[in-house]
Formats: structure tokens, sequence, C-alpha cells
């Protein structure tokens, strides 16, 4: 195992609600809209 | 009457032409030289290259949309550029090659008031011996590269079911590429199809790069801000491996590669050989083959393009150390020195350097990352000097040129890490800006509530909503100049 593959095994985890949320239907659904305005804000920044 | 003449017909030479089309008045010319007859998302070609997409699906012909428009259009190779004209042609022109195959090969010249070289890169796969489809390795940077890699990819998926053990490398195949955020989402996109083939545990899936750390992506890295807490972009990425039981290979130069072997170089100096039965690499970019003649007819292609073949541009390319790099070394307006009616945008322009740290290992291999310059940057660009010459064709020529400097933009990434409505996800990335001002932001040279990630499933459907939306408006469809770049 060189450097790289050490500092992986290392890494956080994600616990398993972390994981299920990342797939549940309401939590994305409300992800998706939060990730939209984000980058509504960064494309206009750009646009000014 | 004007002629603006836009050299490539990607993101953001597409980009300038139709935003020229639609300010200019038909009085004025667009003409637009692109050697390929298709737009293509390349965003998506991940896809096709797992085999979830077709090529037409990510690509369409430009023609249909050229001549609806308005926008005159040449299939041909830009080949040379005469910014001061010569003896023969009083105005400025470009000479061009045809590869429309009912003229192909036949040369042309086109004059031209504005310039616009959006020519995108070349893809260098000779910089690597045995690299690329001529070669040992496939690729994902063409719908057709990526087609060729999802049939490799069903054989080796097939072999895994017969329960041999195989070896699936991915990553860049040099160490001044870039592009590592593609080579990212094709090794996630990979994982996750031989997990849904239900063969992950007897594949070993090895991500292979040049880039310092994980989560560098050629950007340096960043700082996300997250639930009010901070953490690196190293961090965040090397979780993601971990879960997903990706290996790693990181200050990676790749030396050449023998069927079946790649042989690679790190920063250490030490050297490694690899073997592999399934191996997509990204080729590192040049320029593309671009020359420029004065009046006289001397050569001045040195003059107006750096050795990588990259146009410059409004950049300060004096050589100086990682320290004293600056945001405002970067362009802003991408006019060319000496002529302000010729641009160079996307990929085609010549960065002032990288923004990851450059390295050389102690045998003097250069294993430095290249600046990404795709996606969203290179539409606004696109779209900024379209705003330029707009104001300058329309008399306005006291007025600022517009200015999208990669310093004081930002960009949203949406990184697929695996396809499907219920059972895709994706790292949703923002960051701001992309060229780091470490005097604006001390510390970690960006803003902390403006560089975010996320991962999930709701980025994936992001990605798939950005693939439609994009397309819709490349194809110039009603309303398409609402959609952001």
């Amino acid at each position: 195992m060189d450097d790289a593959d050490a500092s992986i095994a290392q890494a956080p985890v994600p616990t398993p609600k972390a994981v299920r949320a990342r797939t549940n239907l309401v939590v994305q659904a409300w992800r998706f809209t939060a990730i939209n305005l984000r980058m509504l804000k960064m494309v206009r920044k750009d646009h000014h | 009457m004007a002629r603006v003449v836009v050299l490539g017909a990607g993101i953001s030479g597409h980009t300038a032409a139709l935003h020229l089309r639609r300010k200019l008045d038909k009085v004025h010319q667009v003409v637009v030289v692109s050697p390929n007859s298709k737009w293509n998302w390349i965003p998506s070609n991940i896809w096709v290259g797992v085999g979830k997409m077709t090529t037409a699906q990510v690509s369409f012909p430009l023609a249909p949309i050229y001549r609806r428009t308005g926008i005159e259009f040449h299939q041909a190779l830009g080949v040379a550029i005469h910014p001061e004209g010569d003896n023969d042609h009083a105005r400025p022109y470009v000479e061009i090659t045809y590869t429309d195959p009912t003229r192909s090969g036949q040369t042309d010249s086109l004059d031209y008031d504005y310039l616009i070289n959006a020519t995108g890169p070349k893809l260098n796969f000779a910089a690597t011996p045995g690299l690329g489809p001529d070669g040992n390795t496939v690729s994902v940077c063409t719908p057709g590269h990526a087609v060729a890699a999802a049939a490799d990819l069903a054989q080796v998926i097939e072999r895994l079911k017969q329960g041999q053990r195989q070896t699936l490398v991915i990553g860049v195949g040099h160490g001044t590429c870039t592009c590592e955020g593609a080579a990212f989402e094709y090794t996630f996109n990979v994982e996750h199809e031989l997990r849904q083939a239900g063969v992950r545990d007897l594949a070993d899936v090895v991500y292979l790069t040049n880039e310092e750390a994980l989560g560098d992506f050629g950007v340096g890295g960043m700082t996300f801000s997250h639930k009010g807490v901070q953490t690196t972009s190293k961090t965040w990425t090397e979780s993601l491996f971990r879960e997903r039981g990706v290996r790693a290979i990181l200050q990676a130069h790749v030396e050449r590669i023998e069927p079946g072997v790649i042989h690679y170089e790190q920063l250490d100096g030490t050297h490694g050989a690899l073997p592999f039965d399934f191996a997509m690499l990204l080729p590192p970019f040049r320029g593309a083959d671009l020359s420029a003649f004065d009046a006289s007819g001397s050569d001045i292609t040195s003059e107006m393009f750096a050795p990588s073949g990259f146009m410059k541009v409004d950049a300060d390319y004096t050589t100086k150390p990682y320290a004293k790099w600056r945001a405002e070394d970067w362009p802003s307006t991408y006019r060319t020195p000496g002529y302000p009616n010729v641009f160079g945008i996307g990929i085609a322009f010549a960065p002032p350097h990288q923004i990851s740290q450059p390295h050389t290992s102690p045998n003097g291999t250069l294993i430095a990352p290249a600046p990404p310059r795709t996606g969203m940057p290179s539409g606004v660009m696109g779209r900024t000097v379209a705003q330029t010459i707009t104001d300058l064709v329309q008399g306005r020529s006291n007025a600022h040129p517009h200015t999208a400097s990669m310093a004081a933009m930002g960009a949203a990434c949406v990184a697929s890490a695996g396809t499907g409505i219920r059972r895709g996800t994706a790292a949703a990335m923002t960051m701001y800006p992309v060229v780091p001002d470490y005097e604006k932001y001390p510390g970690t040279g960006r803003s902390a509530t403006d560089t975010t990630g996320e991962i999930g499933l709701a980025a994936h459907w992001i990605k798939a909503v950005l693939h439609h939306l994009f397309i819709y408006k490349a194809k110039a469809r009603p309303g398409w100049f609402l959609i952001p770049e």
C-alpha cells in the first residue's frame, strides 16, 4: 500500500444514515432545490 | 458591414457565434469554421463510455442550426492567421482547409474584421508512447472514442462474469494533463456499472493521476464549507474513494504504455509498472496547429502563440515562481497583444501558468496538472467576447471591453459518480473564483461561502437536467439565450 492508499484508508466514511440520505427522494428533492439555488448564485456572479 | 470569423464550434466558439448572431444586425456576417460537422456535449461522453448513452444523444449536426440562425458555416480546419493581410490581401484573413467530404482537402481564405480563436485542444496522444485508441488504451474525449471504450468495458464485464479477475485503470496519460475531473467521473461511473453488473468483487479499480492529492482537480484543491464545517476536497474525495473501494496512484507521469502494462514515474523519481486489463487514460492537450504570418509573410507564430500551441492573450506571461503567482496574471478580455481584433477563448487561450502547484521529479520530469478551462468558464468567455465585439461593431469603440477573468469567475461543476434516476450519484461542486485570489480571500484563496461540495442523487439529477438544457441551448431553440452559460 503506497501513501495514497494509506491516506484513503484513513479517510472518514459516511455513516449509514448519511448514505441513505444521499438517495432518499425527499431529502434529495430538497437538495436539488438547494444546489440549484447555489449554482444560480454562481451564475449571477458570472453574468454581472 | 463587419465580418466576424469564429474558428472552432465547441462550447466557447459556438456560444460566441450564437450570441453574435443574435446581437448583430443581419447586415453583418458571422462565420464559423470547424473541422467537425457535429457539436458535442462533451461532459456526457462519460455516459457514452459506459454504454448508457448513444452518440446521437450527446451530439448533433451543426449545419442545420447555422442555416436556421443565419450563420455561415465552413466545415474546415483553420490553418494560418494573417492578422495584417499581405501583398494579395488588403484585409486580415485566415487560411482554411476543408474537411467537408464534398470538398475535402480544398483550401480557401476568409477575410475578417474580428477573429475569435476557439479551436479547443488538440488531443496529444502522441506525447506518451502507446497512449490512446491507436495505441493500447481507450479514451472518452470524443463520442467515437467513448463508444469504443464502452465496447471494451463490456468485454471486461463479460470476463468478470466468467470469474476472471480484472484490473481497470482510469486516469490521465501524462504528467501535464488536465481534465482530471472527467477521469474522476469516468472512474466512478465504471465502478458503478461494475456494481450494477454484480461483478465488483472481482475487479480492481485504480485511479492514476498527476494530481498532488486527490481532490486537486487541477485547481489546487478546494476548501469546502458544508453544514458549518470546513473540509478539504482532499478529505472529501478520499472519503468517496474509501467508500467505493477505489485505489489511487498520485503524482504520476505516464511514460509509456505497452499492451497490458502502464509504465509511470512518480514525483519522488521512482518508476512503476501497472498491469491492466482495461485502461482509459486522457491525453494531454496542445493548441491547434495554427500558424501566423505578418504582412511581409514572416512567420509570427511564436509571437501569437505559446510553445504549447495555445494563443497568447492579455495575460501576464512573465516566468515567475509559484509564490509570485497573482490572480491578475490571468487574462480578462482575451484580446491578443498587438491585434485587438483577434481573441483567444476557451481551451485555445494560453494560461499564464498552472493553478495547481507544479512539481518536478528528481529526474527532471514535470508533473503539473494543466489548468482546466472547459465548461462554464468557456461559455462565459464566449459570451463575453461576443459582447465586446458587438460593442465594437455597433460603434461603441470607446466602450471598455467586457471582461471574464477566471480569477473573478466562479464555476459550478457536477461530477457524475454513477448514472440512474434512483441509484445515480454525483458530486456537485461550486468554487469562487476558479483561480484563487489570495489577496482577496486570504488563506484558501476562495470564498468560504461560495466554494461548496456535496454528494448525492440530487447532483445526478442536476447533471442530467444540464445535459438536456445545454443541448437545447446549443440547438438555439426558442429562448436559448435565457439559459446561462
